[in-house]
């Protein structure tokens, strides 16, 4: 791994410039292979058959009538696969098919392979499974209460423990509770984040093709091939080294296809079993039942803060109802706690997190994994203490900020930091100071800010190895060909290492091919989570990149006898740059180098940086080699006669580091703001209880009962890009896909507190739900536009201020 | 368990009408009848429908367009949404049908879902739609009705035993438009008026219309009456497109000077059937159209209305409603 200083903007030919995706053509024509789209011959098609209940024992299954169906080619349940599996080393506790106990309506119990779908699904209507029903839990308050006097959802780690709890994390840095206790202000609320899914288009789908002689090749719509293929190999118990996993292009996935699911181990099997190759493809319904979404949050904040407006001190506890496994748990826990400590900085912090198993879908990570529901609710809480210190929400903001190149106060590693640029941005386009508290009552604004990684500085499975690598390779055509196992979700990370590779190589963006998405021969990236592909792969891809450059430049140097170091490569020519005028086409610079050094070719990497992370338990959680910053204001109109609240722009700056290709970097924060919306507003993940029917039932497993917005409902978005180049990224890039979605949610939930005077501490801002509390607020009176900080006078058209105080 | 995939059925696609009620006669409760598909597919890729032969109503072209009459417009029942939405006739004459109709769904939507499919589709219960016996599936109890139930889209009047509403939006239109439903059936043909047409559940818990399953609605007539009147029609759902009213109001009114002369005034989503509010119409008769006889008008509109455990919001929500149709 090289690491050297930036290059200017001045010295960048294609970087920093729009620049189409590679694949988009293909996308938008529709020729472009998703796992379903992939056909093999002879192959059978899988189903599951899922648990009705919510929890209950498996006493018994009989597969004999299903396997006597002409057509069905196997039939598996859970004793074929009797090995647990789950994204964390630590916390594998999932069957591919379950063994003696469901745990949520929608469990996988047993799976069939068939010669056609319709005879498939009809096969499952033939296994037969008695269950002995136990009470489920679906309170996550319940959990946590639960003596074992009924079965906990798993069985207890340690004797005499509450089996329902997957992980508590309690940290405290500084003194709380003293520097709570001698703050000016407090401020306490309760806030409920609604869990949410991802929904993304394409469906989860996987096919198994076993050769018959010990080779198993697996193509599936994961955004973790490498873990994917260590947990094959070690739940079906076969040599990594015969495990092929392929990744089509993926359909979206926004986290929801991060860790391995029970359709992968099932088509791996069943066609073990069939020796035939087997498809399964998720129904939408399906796809709610593997979910993995946002955890609902339940929170308490108390915040001080003194008469100036200086944060003093945080304290957070924090309930996570995790459902029925723990996916990458373990780390929501930590993450719920652990990246709230900038971009302001505090004096003392303390969070206590706790994340129970309840008898439903299991949550996971979702796009900004486990700070989008404590960020809503410390920027809410934000909003608070700047009212009660008469102070504008910027400017608390402002005070608070921590500035570049220096740690939080749990001891993470911040370095670049253009969080004041986004605050500038978003105040100056929104016009901020003529609207806030200003404009006429039911119309309103609201700021938010927030912090995100650009990946974790450890990996999942504890290793040294890089996080990164691409090989790349020249040609005697001018064609630079790059081998990636990084994972395309249409985030546009194969075009990002095209981009790179066209630059650092002088070649036109279309001599670059990359070839992507096959264990067998691309280097591994850990996948796509945590921000972590543009920060890594991008660094990968400059080192293997720079090796190839400096052998084009040693032999052309040679042959025009200058120094290597006087040669440029740029647009598909190799130049001299003490005089342009000598060129020669790349194609014969590539020659020169390989009748020079032999057959073209180079690797790269990158690792994180260790040790810049808190010396405590849990302190390497959270650590990330940069650090993006966001800031948004939303602009929105309440109808408090109908409750509907109708966003009408937000504007959205954001601090990537820098933005190798503005297009997609405008598209990540357009999209993120897109889905913050989305949850802030409409998306709700609701089951019903025992009294509602049935237990555990998840009450609208289709897009059209969960609400996600449509392009229709989509409020107008400024994108504001802000580069603070990194030292660490390539090319100073940090990350834009994840972080921009944290601040549309509290935004919009302070807009409507300016518009009308209502506080929205739980989601979504529903019609019914803004009911509720604009009656709760007409009731008392305080229904109304708040007052202008400072007491300054109103614009006229502005219904009259009423003194305000709320909080503690 | 296994839903979310269509199961196969035969299907029937007559060219004539004739030929389709023989269809619909022949396989009475087994058959289907299919126009834009748009809450029927929905029902077979759930499994929560299974027809023997499904009946494809697309090559009826009779059964298509907008024809000016005599004493008003009648509309096809396999006219779309859009088209429906986008008829300058429509829109200059009863603008509150094409501002009904360009408020269902989604234009994709919109562009498939026909008039009488829309008139026609099945409520949303949930529990319904997720196929659990309930009273209107033919079973013993209510689900949305029980005491923790979800009901927040539910019925706020003429509940008996089933809770559930009508979702179509042209039907609050039509019924405030005074418009005439024709059915055919092998054995005649018969008009009903739009007020008539829908079902309530205690008459027939497991209809939502009047139409026995070998009636096809054939064409909706609109008369000249409202023409010229003024109009309001509002709707409001958790999302703005896409999506199914919580509560709606569509308000056909004439007015001298500031005197109202007459009005037709109905609520979408709060009973099972498009709610008709007699009693406002005969009270603001004569009124001035301001913000008194509106208020006076949101006040009568919601007595008598029965919350359940989740929907007591949609009480305020129609009473703002009616309030804001009459004040216009
Ligand atoms: C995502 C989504 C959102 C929606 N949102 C709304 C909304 O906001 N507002 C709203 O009003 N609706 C909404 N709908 C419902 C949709 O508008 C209707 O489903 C559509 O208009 C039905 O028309 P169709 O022609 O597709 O009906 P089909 O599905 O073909 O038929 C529906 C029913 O009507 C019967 N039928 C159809 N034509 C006749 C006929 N001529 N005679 C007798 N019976 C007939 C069919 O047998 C069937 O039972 C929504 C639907 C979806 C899927
Ligand atoms: S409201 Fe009607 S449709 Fe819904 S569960 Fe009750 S009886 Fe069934």
């Amino acid at each position: 791994m090289i690491r050297k200083p930036h290059k200017d903007k001045s010295d960048l030919t294609l970087i920093g410039t729009p620049m189409r995706k590679i694949e988009g053509l293909d996308k938008a024509t529709g020729r472009a292979l998703f796992t379903d789209d992939i056909v093999l011959p002879g192959m059978l098609h899988g189903k599951i058959l899922r648990s009705p209940h919510p929890h209950a024992r498996i006493v018994a299954i009989d597969v004999s009538e299903a396997e006597a169906l002409e057509g069905v080619h196997a039939v598996i349940t859970g004793g074929d696969i009797p090995i647990k599996y789950g994204i964390i080393p630590w916390t594998a506790d999932e069957y591919p098919l379950c063994i003696d106990r469901v745990r949520y309506i929608g469990d996988a119990v047993a799976a069939v392979a068939a010669v056609d779908e319709d005879l498939a699904i009809r096969a499952l209507e033939f296994i037969h499974v008695e269950y002995e029903e136990l009470p489920a839990f679906l309170d996550p308050y319940e959990s946590l209460a639960a003596d074992g006097s009924t079965p906990y959802v798993h069985e207890p780690k340690k004797e005499g423990g509450n089996g329902n709890v997957t992980k508590q994390v309690c940290l405290e840095f500084g003194e709380v509770d003293d520097v709570m206790a001698g703050s000016d202000i407090v401020v306490e609320g309760e806030y409920f984040f609604e869990g949410s899914t991802h929904a993304a288009i394409e469906p989860h789908c996987a096919i198994g093709l076993w050769d018959g002689v010990g080779k198993l090749t697996v193509w599936s719509a994961t955004q973790v091939p490498h873990y994917l293929h260590r947990e094959l190999a070690r739940v079906l118990e076969l040599d990594p080294a015969r495990i092929r996993v392929i990744q089509p292009l993926v359909g979206g996935a926004f986290g929801g296809k991060s860790e391995p699911f029970d359709l992968e181990f099932c088509v791996a099997k069943l066609s073990m079993l069939a020796a035939r190759p087997v498809k399964i493809l998720y129904t939408r319904e399906e796809v709610f039942y593997a979910h993995r979404g946002r955890h609902p949050f339940h929170m308490n904040y108390r915040m001080g803060c003194t008469e100036e407006g200086k944060l003093t001190s945080v304290n957070a506890e924090i309930v996570l109802d995790g459902g029925a496994y723990a996916s990458f748990g373990l780390v929501t826990t930590y993450y719920a706690g652990q990246l709230l400590c900038a971009p302001y900085s505090m004096s003392a912090y303390r969070f206590d997190s706790t994340r129970v198993y309840t008898n439903k879908p299991a949550c996971g990570p979702k796009r900004g994994h486990g700070s989008v529901q404590p960020r809503f609710a410390f920027e809410v809480q934000i909003d608070k203490l700047a009212e009660r210190v008469d102070l504008d929400p910027f400017e608390f903001r402002r005070r608070n900020f921590i500035g570049s190149n220096t740690r939080t106060v749990n001891q993470l590693r911040i370095t670049s930091n253009g969080f004041l640029e986004c605050l500038e941005s978003v105040e100056r386009a929104s016009r901020w100071r003529r609207k806030f508290r200003q404009l006429p009552f039911g119309r309103g604004v609201g700021v938010a800010g927030s912090t995100y990684i650009s990946g974790t500085n450890y990996p999942i499975y504890p290793n040294d190895m890089p996080h990164s690598g691409v090989q790349m390779q020249v040609d005697r055509s001018g064609r630079v060909s790059v081998f990636s196992g990084a994972s395309e979700i249409g985030q546009g990370c194969d075009s990002m290492v095209a981009y790179i590779a066209a630059e650092e190589l002088g070649v036109p963006l279309e001599y670059v091919r990359v070839l992507r998405g096959d264990t067998d021969f691309t280097p591994v990236d850990l996948g796509a989570y945590s921000s972590r592909v543009t920060f890594m792969l991008g660094n990968a891809a400059i080192d293997a990149a720079t090796k190839l450059r400096e052998m084009v430049q040693q032999a052309v140097a040679g042959e025009w006898k200058i120094e290597a170091n006087e040669v440029l490569l740029a647009g598909g020519i190799a130049m001299w740059a003490s005089d342009t005028e000598r060129q020669m086409p790349i194609r014969e610079a590539f020659n020169l180098a390989e009748a020079r050094f032999g057959t073209l070719g180079a690797t790269g990497w990158y690792n994180t940086p260790k040790d810049v992370h808190g010396d405590y338990r849990g302190g390497t959680i959270g650590a990330s080699p940069a650090y993006s910053f966001t800031a948004h204001v939303a602009e929105v109109e309440v109808d408090v006669e109908t409750g509907v609240v109708e966003v009408e722009k937000i504007w959205v700056a954001h601090d990537c580091g820098r933005a190798l290709n503005p297009v997609l970097v405008e598209g990540q924060m357009e999209g993120s703001a897109y889905m913050g919306f989305g949850e802030a507003l409409m998306e709700e993940q609701i089951f019903k209880s025992p009294e509602q029917g049935r237990a555990g039932l998840h009450n609208a497993p289709s897009l059209l009962d969960y609400r996600i917005p449509t392009s229709l409902d989509t409020p107008e978005f400024e994108s504001l890009i802000v580069e603070s180049i990194d030292p660490e990224g390539p090319y100073g890039a940090k990350e834009a896909g994840e972080g921009p979605l944290h601040p549309s949610i509290p935004a919009i939930a302070n807009a409507i507190y300016d518009a009308i005077g209502v506080r929205m501490d739980k989601l979504p801002f529903s019609p019914p739900n803004m009911w509720r509390a604009i009656e709760e607020a007409r009731e008392v009176g305080a229904l109304g536009k708040p007052a202008f900080p400072g007491g300054l006078p109103v614009t006229p058209e502005a219904a009259p201020a009423r003194s305000m105080s709320s909080g503690s | 368990m296994m839903k979310d995939m269509i199961p196969g059925f035969e299907l029937i696609q007559p060219t004539s009408i004739e030929g389709a009620l023989n269809l619909l006669e022949e396989y009475g409760e087994n058959g289907w009848a299919l126009a834009g598909g748009m809450d029927s597919l929905g029902w077979f890729k759930n499994r929560g429908k299974r027809p023997e032969a499904v009946i494809d109503l697309e090559g009826l072209d009779a059964l298509k367009g907008i024809d000016e009459t005599a004493d008003g417009i009648e509309i096809g029942a396999l006219t779309t949404l859009t088209e429906i939405e986008l008829n300058p006739l429509i829109r200059e004459r009863f603008w509150l049908l094409a501002e009904a109709a360009s408020k269902v769904a989604s234009p994709q939507i919109r562009n498939a879902g026909t008039l009488g499919g829309n008139l026609c589709q099945d409520t949303r219960c949930w529990y319904y739609r997720y196929g659990v016996s309930c009273y209107r599936a033919g079973g013993n109890t209510c689900y949305a009705a029980a005491p923790e139930a979800l009901n927040r889209e539910h019925a706020i009047f003429g509940a008996s035993r089933c809770v559930a509403v009508s979702p179509s939006d042209t039907a609050t239109a039509l019924v405030a438009l005074d418009a005439e439903m024709v059915v055919r059936n092998s054995s005649g043909e018969r008009v009903i008026k739009a007020e008539n047409f829908f079902m309530e559940p205690a008459v027939d818990i497991m209809r939502m219309t009047v139409l026995d399953p070998e009636d096809l609605l054939i064409k909706v007539r609109i008369p000249n009456t409202w023409t010229g009147a003024d109009f309001y029609f509002e709707k409001v759902s958790d999302r703005g497109s896409w999506d199914f009213p919580l509560v709606s109001v569509a308000l056909a009114i004439k007015s001298t000077g500031d005197r109202i002369d007459d009005a037709r005034i109905v609520c979408g989503a709060v009973q099972c059937i498009p709610r008709r509010l007699r009693n406002v119409e005969a009270m603001i008769r004569g009124q001035g159209r301001d913000e008194d006889t509106a208020a006076q008008a949101g006040a009568m509109a919601i007595q008598g209305a029965k919350v359940l455990n989740y929907n007591h919001f949609k009480i305020p929500l129609m009473e703002n409603l009616v309030k804001r149709a009459v004040r216009g």
